[in-house]
């Protein structure tokens, strides 16, 4: 059994003008020790996916679908409920380590809390875990780190901080949102190993949210490409981001940096996505695809399967050739 | 680039800042970097290191603590606006955060004017002219009359740009104009400064911690470390083939999009208190090339092979760094 089963899981949230479609029916999995990557602009759903397995979303949203960790359902959970999962179970860290960390607060004070409330430990106990689980983020000389505050530290030392928070109560799964995002590369390139670390060494299940797709090539297993709160493709890391199938993902590929041309001007997806609440029935890629067909819009994409789990919701196709030339050759 | 003509020029700047505690911090310490006209200059480094800072003492913001800038043979020096020169208004800045960079309330079009109507032009004139940049920026000429909160964060910052060029400036320091935006957004800006540096003639350092985005804009690249600079080439150069061990590490850091699952490298430790910064190479606590003399000897700015870096096992020490595949 995965460890997490999403199913058409949706979510829609209140707007003036009455209830948006944030999140489009999605479905996956996730095993334990794999990372999953969620990849999409910002506006795709991404933090909306992650808020809903956590139980953090606005007031009045509504969830439909199913979504089940380790056996037991998270959607339709009452606060209380939810209590035992996060933080306990699931747990998440966010963008920027600035803001997620009080200022006022000792690290000591922000760290042992949750400890002391989830886990039932004395204050000395969850102090000395507190220490161990610095170490374990490599935060050098954890005794003066305790007593120190958010702003005595560095981005990346910070982040450190709340990964090490976030594993306080020993989670099954980790949701990371952009959590390398507001650091410098040299930065990044050690979280990331850390969090490769932390996989292997506590078999610790991570759901990694995105734009960067050389973030996602380094560090998952599986993705998962939004566009305004759908699927537009899934599967292996390395198949989507050598073959990808959907015109949206190799549009993302081609706004990349292009290190080997000589071109100066940096290529991007013309348009922008459809606003929430307003997305088209059919592909909502169409308006900004180059490869729109009348197909493309009216009714809903089917999806299509190929081995390795590898899916994807084009009615077009325009890869589909060159694919199987690639598989003949 | 041999018959380059340097339209900006620092020498040996450096920037000191006066803290509350009476402790000083260098935050740039001594630095030699020229602007050629009609190129991109990228200057990277990682947060800290000083490329803000000299970013805004090259347009004269900041008062310099040492060294000399010249824009076009005129010294700039940080004087208040009644005597800074006229010259200097050719010499312009974008602010990283087009949230903060631009008065939410006051309307775009009194703001772009500002500068035109200060300098003599007639208010309808300057109107006229802003609307003509809006246009030129991507945005319609109906934004004059508009609030900044009603735009997109790409958006204000074509805004921002605008507003920049109403003076028609021969060099622009773009200070991370791209790194507050949506990635999609961040494209299509960084593009639209590279057009516009070629359509108009200008020249521009482009400050970022993008190292993949200076890459493919920037003709050349210059490196900061601590308040120093480390490495100055040809961009396709400093790429294919860098000859500091830190840009090394940099370019190392960067994750590929290649499907292959290979971790980035770290480049271990903090970057160091600048107040403090540590003896010898700056760099030496974390390089992982460090010999005993790296501690001790300050490398300087040299030029080895064509190339110019500050690494004593490229100069100074060159045969002892013979492990030091160059």
């Amino acid at each position: 059994m995965a460890l997490l089963e999403v199913n058409n899981l949706s979510v829609q949230l209140q707007t003036k003008t009455g209830f948006a479609t944030a999140v489009d029916r999605l479905s996956f999995t996730l095993d334990t020790g794999e990372i999953l990557g969620i990849a999409g602009e910002s506006g795709s759903g991404k933090t909306m996916t992650a808020l809903t397995l956590l139980g953090l979303l606005p007031q009045h949203a509504k969830v439909t679908g199913s979504a089940k960790f380790d056996g037991q359902e998270l959607v339709g959970r009452t606060n209380k409920q939810w209590q035992q999962i996060r933080g306990n179970n699931i747990a998440m860290v966010f963008q920027d380590p600035m803001t997620s960390l009080h200022p006022m607060l000792s690290i000591k004070t922000q760290m042992t809390e949750h400890m002391i409330t989830h886990l039932g430990i004395s204050e000395k106990q969850a102090v000395i875990d507190a220490e161990e689980l610095l170490i374990d983020v490599r935060i050098p000389d954890p005794k003066k780190a305790l007593a120190s505050y958010a702003s005595q530290f560095s981005g990346g030392m910070r982040q450190r901080i709340c990964i090490a928070m976030a594993l306080a109560c020993k989670p099954k799964l980790l949701l990371a949102d952009e959590p390398s995002t507001a650091l410098d590369v040299t930065v990044q390139a050690g979280i990331l190993t850390l969090l490769n670390r932390l996989r292997e060494e506590h078999h610790l299940s991570i759901i990694f949210i995105t734009h960067d797709l050389g973030v996602l090539s380094s560090i998952t297993n599986k993705l998962l490409v939004l566009y305004a709160g759908r699927e537009v493709e899934s599967g292996l890391t390395s198949t989507i981001l050598q073959r990808p199938r959907h015109p949206y993902t190799q549009g993302l590929l081609d706004s990349l940096p292009q290190p080997e041309s000589d071109e100066k001007l940096l290529k991007s997806i013309a348009g922008f996505p459809p606003e929430l609440g307003k997305q088209p029935i059919g592909c909502a890629f169409a308006e900004r695809c180059s490869f729109t067909e009348a197909r493309c819009s009216g009714k809903e994409i089917a999806p299509t399967f190929l081995k390795d789990d590898h899916k994807f919701f084009c009615a077009v196709d325009p890869y589909a050739k060159q694919d199987r030339q690639e598989v003949e050759a | 680039m041999s018959n380059a003509e340097p339209i900006l020029t620092l020498n040996n700047v450096s920037v000191t800042y006066k803290r509350a505690d009476r402790t000083k911090l260098t935050a740039v310490a001594g630095v030699d970097l020229t602007l050629n006209r009609g190129e991109i200059l990228g200057l990277v480094g990682e947060s800290g290191c000083g490329k803000s800072t000299l970013g805004k003492a090259a347009v004269g913001i900041l008062p310099t603590s040492a060294g000399e800038i010249r824009f076009n043979g005129t010294p700039v020096a940080p004087l208040n606006r009644s005597v800074r020169s006229r010259e200097l208004l050719k010499l312009q800045l974008i602010f990283q955060d087009p949230y903060s960079s631009l008065n939410p309330r006051r309307k775009i079009g009194d703001q772009l004017i500002d500068g035109l109507v200060n300098y003599g032009v007639d208010a309808e004139e300057a109107r006229e002219s802003s609307a003509k940049l809006l246009e030129r920026v991507g945005l319609s000429r109906s934004t004059l009359t508009k609030y900044t909160h009603q735009f997109s964060g790409g958006q204000r910052q074509r805004i921002a740009i605008a507003r920049a060029l109403t003076l028609q400036p021969e060099v622009i320091i773009a200070d991370e104009p791209i790194s507050a935006l949506d990635a999609s957004a961040q494209a299509q800006v960084a593009n639209l400064l590279v057009e516009l540096v070629a359509e108009l003639g200008m020249s521009m350092i482009f400050i970022s911690h993008d190292l993949s985005v200076v890459r493919q804009i920037s003709d050349r690249t210059a490196v900061m470390y601590l308040g120093k600079m480390v490495e100055i080439a040809n961009t396709h150069e400093i790429w294919d083939d860098p000859r500091h061990p830190y840009t090394k590490a940099l370019i190392q850091a960067i994750p590929k999009p290649d499907g292959k699952g290979f971790l980035p490298l770290e480049l271990p430790g903090d970057v160091p208190d600048p107040r403090m910064p540590p003896s010898g190479c700056r760099f030496h606590t974390r390089c992982p090339l460090a010999i005993a003399e790296c501690s001790v000897m300050e490398p300087k700015m040299a030029v080895t092979q064509n190339r110019i870096s500050s690494c004593l096992l490229n100069n100074e020490l060159k045969e002892k760094g013979s492990a030091h595949v160059v």
